[in-house]
């Protein structure tokens, strides 16, 4: 019972540490929840530059899709939370390395895995924000509001969030074992907003990038989500999608977790996870 | 009074000297590298595909559209990273503190920095090539440029301006010490300006401040040789147009950093920071 009384209290206070760092910052959380609306208005603006007034009317033909706002909204919220998770995660872990704070954490008797997930966990539950301020006014302005809709995609967040936290502890991995890695996790980032069909139907990719794009969480999340709110479709366990991430939500973690483990144990071994 | 040729062979040298340093540097940083190569045609691609799907699917079958994305994005790259050549190498040093030395010696100013264009340029280099094999079998269109020799001038000539806009933007950095929102704007500007993507005729009224802008004719010119749009004015005429222009912005750029570093000296602020 104390063990678990000890992760407790170490989980909470990394959590309100981070959540207290976090909130000092409010203008960066509403520039992640601007930012889909601005993407969804440069392609428009584009599409405008190269198709005129007819440019909404061919995207439709070509794709099928009659609401480009919602469309485009839903990706980009989903691509924010992505770069939010994976970015903040190796900003969070740096800042630590660089002040020399980390080493105060990994001397004391926690858990390192509760403290790396505490700070993956705030991240997460960032994410959730930034989604529900983000769809928000759709829900408002829609012809059609469902509430039931809605909770349904917010438990797909859920489920597709965890493969993203597993990715993320690869991500604290590789910062503790080479120190500077943030243009790796852009270049990351770079392809999971381009993989994962943000602003277009997946089926636009060519063959083998869509083979690349089926490996990633967040293509089917974005996928699920939009027939959920843009199609209205419940019938979520017939969706192989959702049977995808379901196992992506073991296997990512996993994954992450064993390598964050591996670099860990050998970076105390050798003491280079106490350089910077 | 020093020879011709010993000027030159100490140009040689600084220009050697200036590209050993930053390519030492780049060589620490593997994973910069890997991430540009990853990520510059993740993000082509990023704003490809949805434009694609605006236009009808006829137009796409002649491969123009592709074309003209895959080297509107050559020029875009080759702008964004011959803006950093000077501009940025002069920011690095004010932020190390060594800027201060490097000013105390007697090497030329411009060549002082621009041993960064190698690696970036190497990159670009590389990044195009494999972004092109990305093209050809992903969408199967031919990228090859309608007149190889001209595109290779035109690029050349593209970049020197830039470079030149660079110094520019390294003498205000002098002025100025902080100009991060005038960067932003002459990126945007630039690019946006410039019609790396479309003809300048485009944007309407604004193409007459594009027509103010050396850049424009270099980019025009780039256009023509790699995909065979109409240039802007007769094609010698162009070519000759945009060596003069490159020659006019680099002297002005080199004098204004030249005035600059001495009204600095001479107040003292160059070591400001």
């Amino acid at each position: 019972m104390k063990w678990i009384e000890y992760r407790y209290l170490e989980f909470k206070s990394v959590l309100t540490k981070e959540f207290l760092i976090m909130s000092r910052y409010p203008l960066a959380f509403a520039f992640f929840v601007f930012l889909p609306y601005m993407v969804a208005g440069v392609f428009y603006g584009m599409g405008e530059l190269l198709a005129g007034p007819q440019a909404l009317l061919i995207f439709k033909n070509r794709t099928g899709v009659e609401d480009f706002l919602s469309f485009n909204v839903i990706g980009g919220s989903i691509m924010m939370i992505s770069i939010v998770i994976l970015q903040m995660t190796h900003m969070t872990i740096k800042a630590e390395l660089r002040n020399g704070t980390l080493e105060l954490n990994l001397v004391s008797p926690a858990s390192r895995f509760v403290i790396f997930f505490a700070v993956t966990t705030i991240l997460s539950l960032a994410s959730f924000g930034i989604f529900v301020a983000a769809t928000t006014p759709l829900l408002l302005t829609a012809k059609e509001v469902n509430l039931f809709d809605y909770m349904l995609a917010l438990i797909v967040l859920a489920v597709g969030v965890l493969p993203v936290t597993g990715i993320s502890f690869f991500i604290i991995a590789l910062t503790l074992k080479f120190k500077e890695v943030t243009s790796l996790v852009n270049a990351l980032n770079s392809a999971i907003s381009t993989l994962s069909g943000v602003a277009y139907p997946i089926t636009v990719l060519p063959g083998w990038l869509k083979l690349v794009s089926q490996l990633l969480p967040t293509s089917h999340t974005i996928e699920l989500i939009r027939k959920i709110l843009m199609a209205h479709q419940r019938t979520l366990l017939a969706f192989p999608e959702l049977w995808y991430l379901a196992a992506m939500c073991f296997i990512y973690p996993f994954l992450g977790y064993s390598i964050f483990r591996i670099i860990e144990k050998r970076g105390r071994i050798t003491g280079e996870i106490y350089l910077y | 009074m020093k020879s011709i040729s010993t000027k030159l062979l100490y140009l040689i040298k600084e220009v050697k000297l200036a590209l050993w340093k930053e390519f030492k540097e780049y060589s620490r940083y593997p994973l910069w590298f890997i991430s540009d190569m990853i990520a510059l045609p993740m993000w082509l691609l990023f704003f490809m595909l949805p434009a694609m799907l605006f236009v009808p699917e006829e137009e796409l079958a002649n491969g123009f559209f592709y074309r003209n994305f895959y080297w509107g994005w050559v020029f875009l790259v080759l702008i964004y990273t011959s803006l950093r050549v000077v501009g940025m190498s002069i920011r690095k040093e004010q932020i190390n503190g060594t800027l201060e030395l490097l000013f105390s010696t007697n090497a030329n100013r411009i060549i002082l920095f621009i041993g960064r264009a190698g690696p970036l340029l190497l990159d670009v280099l590389i990044t195009s090539a494999y972004t092109a094999v990305i093209f050809h079998t992903a969408f199967n269109v031919s990228l090859a440029p309608i007149d190889f020799f001209l595109t290779l001038y035109s690029l050349a000539m593209l970049m020197v301006i830039t470079i030149g806009f660079s110094a520019l933007y390294g003498a205000a950095i002098l002025k100025f010490k902080e100009p991060a929102i005038l960067t932003n704007l002459l990126q945007i500007a630039l690019i946006f300006l410039t019609g790396a993507f479309y003809p300048i005729e485009n944007l309407g009224m604004i193409s007459y401040i594009s027509l103010a802008i050396p850049l424009t004719y270099a980019v025009d010119l780039a256009r023509h040789a790699a995909l065979g749009t109409p240039p802007l004015i007769d094609e010698r005429l162009e070519v000759f147009l945009v060596f003069f222009l490159a020659l006019l912005v680099l002297l002005a750029s080199y004098a204004v950093l030249k005035f600059l570093e001495k009204e600095n000296k001479r107040k003292g602020t160059l070591a400001f920071y």
